[in-house]
């Protein structure tokens, strides 16, 4: 992926009306469940400001569909952290050791064309 | 560039850094040309009176008095050397490659340390390896058609708490990790350098040189598309109730509230960035 890419791609508009929303949620004042959606990757990232969080929580309270939808996510997002590669013990000497040649001015690297 | 102030104070994957304050280090000493780094920088020297120059604003800098190349260069980057082969890891999916990239990376930031303010050395050396992945990939492409290993690398049977972790876990890990496999590069990329890697937003828009918003867009989308492919494994919710248009293309931050996420770095949180390869 390119810088090039990232500007090849045109913006449009994001959400229609929530009043085409078929949410079975969202009484008067409250959050849809469409919105819910939209903000559910933001709110379990703690990305959002207080007051939507405030917002998501309440709804989230009330809907166990999207609070499932949250829970899976942060399963999701918990599995892919288990999934973090150590640094093999090999690798980890090898670099240590290159650290040290560094700074003891032996370090060479052969630039390969 | 602008305050990337976002209301997410605990920053654990809020933007943690002004990476476009981290300069690519300069490598005189490298054979080959390096357009992407600064000619114009002095040679480092590493000797007991580290210089910082009179453009670096001294209460900005970390650099203690009294401090060496070496001192910095153990302080601030050894204790990144683990992020490094990670990150190196998912940009070459190959561990060879990745252990020459952080070699090479190291190499350069030793080089250029005295260059270095001290502020963000992680971003400074992130900066520093994607732009020597840039240059290994313009005098190595054929070497890129190697396979890659990455599957092997990321099993999570291979983690050494796996026995003592739920069978259940395991088997909606290995459904997670087959669901990241499957992934258009473009996507995957991203959840690898997010979710598994634990960068943050904004590092992770700078080692793919793509805006944050971009970021935050594929990493939704993506996230959204290992949750459907989890339903047919035998996970997940099944189909959301009348979630609209999460995955048609529209996904990303249109929500409301977002707190300034976007950090307005080519695009807030609300920028939606359409991605044509999305099916």
């Amino acid at each position: 992926m390119s810088a090039k890419d990232a500007r090849d791609e045109p913006e449009i508009p994001l959400l229609p009306p929530l009043s085409e929303s078929s949410g079975i949620c969202g009484g008067p004042g409250q959050m849809s469940c469409v919105e819910a959606n939209e903000l559910i990757q933001f709110y379990v990232d703690n990305f959002i400001d207080a007051d939507a969080t405030a917002r998501i929580a309440e709804h989230l309270g009330d809907c166990p569909p999207c609070e499932l939808e949250m829970v899976v996510y942060k399963r999701i997002i918990a599995s892919l952290e288990r999934c973090r590669p150590h640094v093999p013990e090999d690798t980890a000497q090898r670099l240590q050791r290159f650290c040290e040649d560094l700074r003891a001015g032996r370090a060479q690297y052969t630039v390969e064309d | 560039m602008p305050s990337n102030g976002t209301g997410n104070p605990d920053g654990e994957r809020g933007v943690a850094a002004d990476v476009s304050l981290a300069v690519a280090p300069p490598a005189p000493h490298l054979d080959d040309a390096d357009p992407d780094l600064d000619p114009s920088a002095d040679d480092p020297t590493v000797g007991d009176d580290p210089v910082v120059g009179d453009d670096v604003p001294p209460p900005a800098s970390s650099i203690q008095e009294g401090e060496t190349g070496d001192d910095v260069f153990n302080r601030l980057v050894l204790p990144e050397v683990d992020v490094m082969w990670r990150v190196a890891l998912s940009l070459t999916r190959n561990r060879a490659d990745a252990e020459d990239l952080v070699q090479e990376s190291l190499l350069r930031a030793y080089r250029a340390i005295d260059t270095f303010d001290g502020r963000y050395p992680r971003a400074w050396l992130l900066t520093i390896l994607r732009n020597t992945e840039r240059n290994r990939h313009r005098r190595r492409r054929p070497e890129l058609l190697r396979e890659p290993e990455i599957a092997e690398e990321r099993v999570p049977a291979t983690e050494p708490d796996a026995v003592e972790r739920r069978a259940e876990d395991a088997e909606f890990d290995a459904a997670v990790t087959a669901a990241l496999e499957q992934l258009p590069e473009n996507f995957r990329s991203v959840v690898e350098l997010v979710d598994v890697d634990g960068l943050t937003y904004q590092e992770a828009a700078d080692v793919l040189e793509v805006p944050l918003g971009t970021v935050m867009s594929r990493l939704h989308r993506a996230r959204r598309r290992i949750r459907d492919m989890l339903v047919p494994a035998g996970f997940g919710p099944g189909a959301p109730h009348d979630h609209g248009p999460d995955d048609s293309g529209s996904e990303g931050g249109g929500a409301t509230g977002t707190s300034g996420a976007g950090g307005g770095r080519g695009g807030s949180a609300r920028g939606v960035v359409v991605e044509d390869e999305s099916r």
